[in-house]
């Protein structure tokens, strides 16, 4: 009979400890879809003490919540920024209780997204080829993919540059998207010389040399003078400044010689140096 | 007495070098080479790769896309559990951590978690120079589990973007296209 008492007792005790449960909170919006932080969403519940969480589809974010007459507003301030927008779920906490809410949430204030226009090779050169490779996608400041016009998140497609040496910048505002067009190959090797009385040397001037599309070689290009007098073959190489490369050969020494220039594979005509 | 001299002078030598050695802070944070990214390290998901791409990347590339894509999942299954951004940020390009640390107000205890178990990684955009992708996860099978141990499996579509970064691939942008209920 003790025991039994005891039993009873301890049960009521037990009883009395233990919570009842807190009813699920009704959410009172029909639409499943929240502009955020725009829009407040509505929970009827008796109970004021809610912890809410958006779990966006990347990472758990902590709502804000205030309870009057009967009603919870859970909200996101606007200083919290944007979100990752798409499905997600609504946590409501009280204590050890959670229930869930599925939603649909996109970000209110729809700024502009940033164009992302990836070039591939950064580095073109004309002897090779002008076609370069151009992937476009746009997203939005908080890394939302946006569509493109037209229609789709990606865009590829094979652009035909210009052949104009110069840095080119895919987006103007962004230095790290420059790509280059370099300078090709010279075609022709232009040389001219010419007698100066006063030094009584001979004056050999070699270029412009131009590539394919008029551009100026590249600085440092090797240029070799070969010059012949029967036997005797000299050669002189100097590297290519702003297209050209100069020599003065004294006439004392040079007067007769057969002179003809060339860049790897592409050679001048010959010329006689005469007085 | 020269001899005392130069013990003494070693000695003293010895105790700088010690207490210099011993005052020095350790390091913060280990390098990320001598890390080991155990989260990574025990996840396992299956993923089917198909090519639409006009580039079509090497089988080295593909293999550094599979195991990278798979621990950014465990990363991502990490991060939406604990909301522990730090942990991750390698598998996270520059601006797709300024974006999670805007919603850090410290960590969470794990309440839902999630699971991926299969991706249909589909690669849309392969650059030339190896450095961006563009690809489509479709029909990735993911598993959330409540507190309560009920769980929902989903279908989830999803546009992303990965760059490759340092010696991997990051992820710089999502569109979550589509989640259904299996």
């Amino acid at each position: 009979m003790k025991n039994n008492l005891l039993h009873i007792s301890l049960l009521l005790v037990i009883g009395a400890c233990t919570q009842s449960p807190v009813e699920k909170p009704k959410i009172s919006s029909k639409s499943e879809t929240f502009s955020l932080p725009a829009d407040t969403l509505y929970f009827h519940t008796s109970h004021a003490e809610w912890v809410a969480i958006l779990y966006t589809h990347i990472q758990p974010l902590k709502l804000r919540t205030h309870y009057a007459s009967g009603r919870l507003m859970v909200y996101l301030l606007p200083e919290q920024g944007g979100i990752i927008e798409g499905p997600a779920r609504v946590a409501l906490a009280h204590e050890d209780q959670v229930y869930y809410y599925p939603v649909t949430v996109r970000n209110s204030s729809q700024e502009p997204g940033s164009k992302k226009d990836y070039r591939s090779p950064k580095t073109v050169n004309p002897d090779s080829a002008l076609v370069q490779q151009q992937i476009v996608h746009v997203i939005g400041p908080s890394r939302n993919l946006i569509k493109l016009p037209g229609a789709g998140y990606f865009r590829e497609q094979e652009l035909t540059l210009d052949p104009t040496v110069a840095v080119y910048r895919a987006d103007a505002g962004r230095p790290l998207t420059a790509y280059y067009v370099e300078p090709g190959s010279c075609v022709n090797v232009p040389v001219r010389a010419g007698f100066k009385k006063g030094i009584n040397s001979f004056e050999v001037v070699v270029g412009p040399l131009l590539d394919t599309y008029g551009n100026t070689v590249a600085d440092g290009t090797l240029v070799t003078l070969t010059l012949k007098s029967g036997d005797k073959v000299w050669h002189l190489e100097d590297n290519l400044q702003d297209g050209k490369v100069s020599h003065t050969l004294p006439a004392s020494k040079f007067a007769g010689f057969d002179i003809q220039a060339s860049v790897q594979d592409r050679f001048s005509k010959t010329l006689k140096l005469t007085i | 007495m020269l001899r005392l001299f130069f013990i003494s002078l070693i000695l003293l030598v010895g105790v700088f070098l010690y207490v210099r050695v011993e005052s020095q802070p350790p390091a913060a944070e280990l390098p990320i080479f001598l890390r080991e990214d155990t989260i990574a390290t025990t996840h396992k998901t299956a993923i089917d790769v198909s090519i639409h791409s006009r580039k079509i990347p090497t089988p080295g590339q593909l293999d550094q896309l599979r195991n990278d894509y798979s621990d950014l999942w465990a990363h991502l299954n990490h991060l939406y559990a604990t909301n522990d951004v730090e942990v991750g940020k390698e598998y996270y390009t520059e601006d797709w951590f300024r974006q999670l640390c805007r919603h850090y107000e410290g960590k969470q205890e794990a309440q839902v978690s999630r699971t991926d178990s299969l991706h249909h990684l589909h690669i849309m955009n392969w650059s030339r120079d190896g450095l961006v992708c563009a690809a489509v996860d479709s029909n990735a099978v993911l598993t959330y589990t409540y507190p309560d141990r009920s769980s929902q499996r989903v279908y989830s579509t999803l546009a992303l973007v990965l760059l490759y970064q340092g010696d991997h691939w990051r992820i710089d942008a999502i569109r979550v296209l589509d989640e259904k209920e299996i």
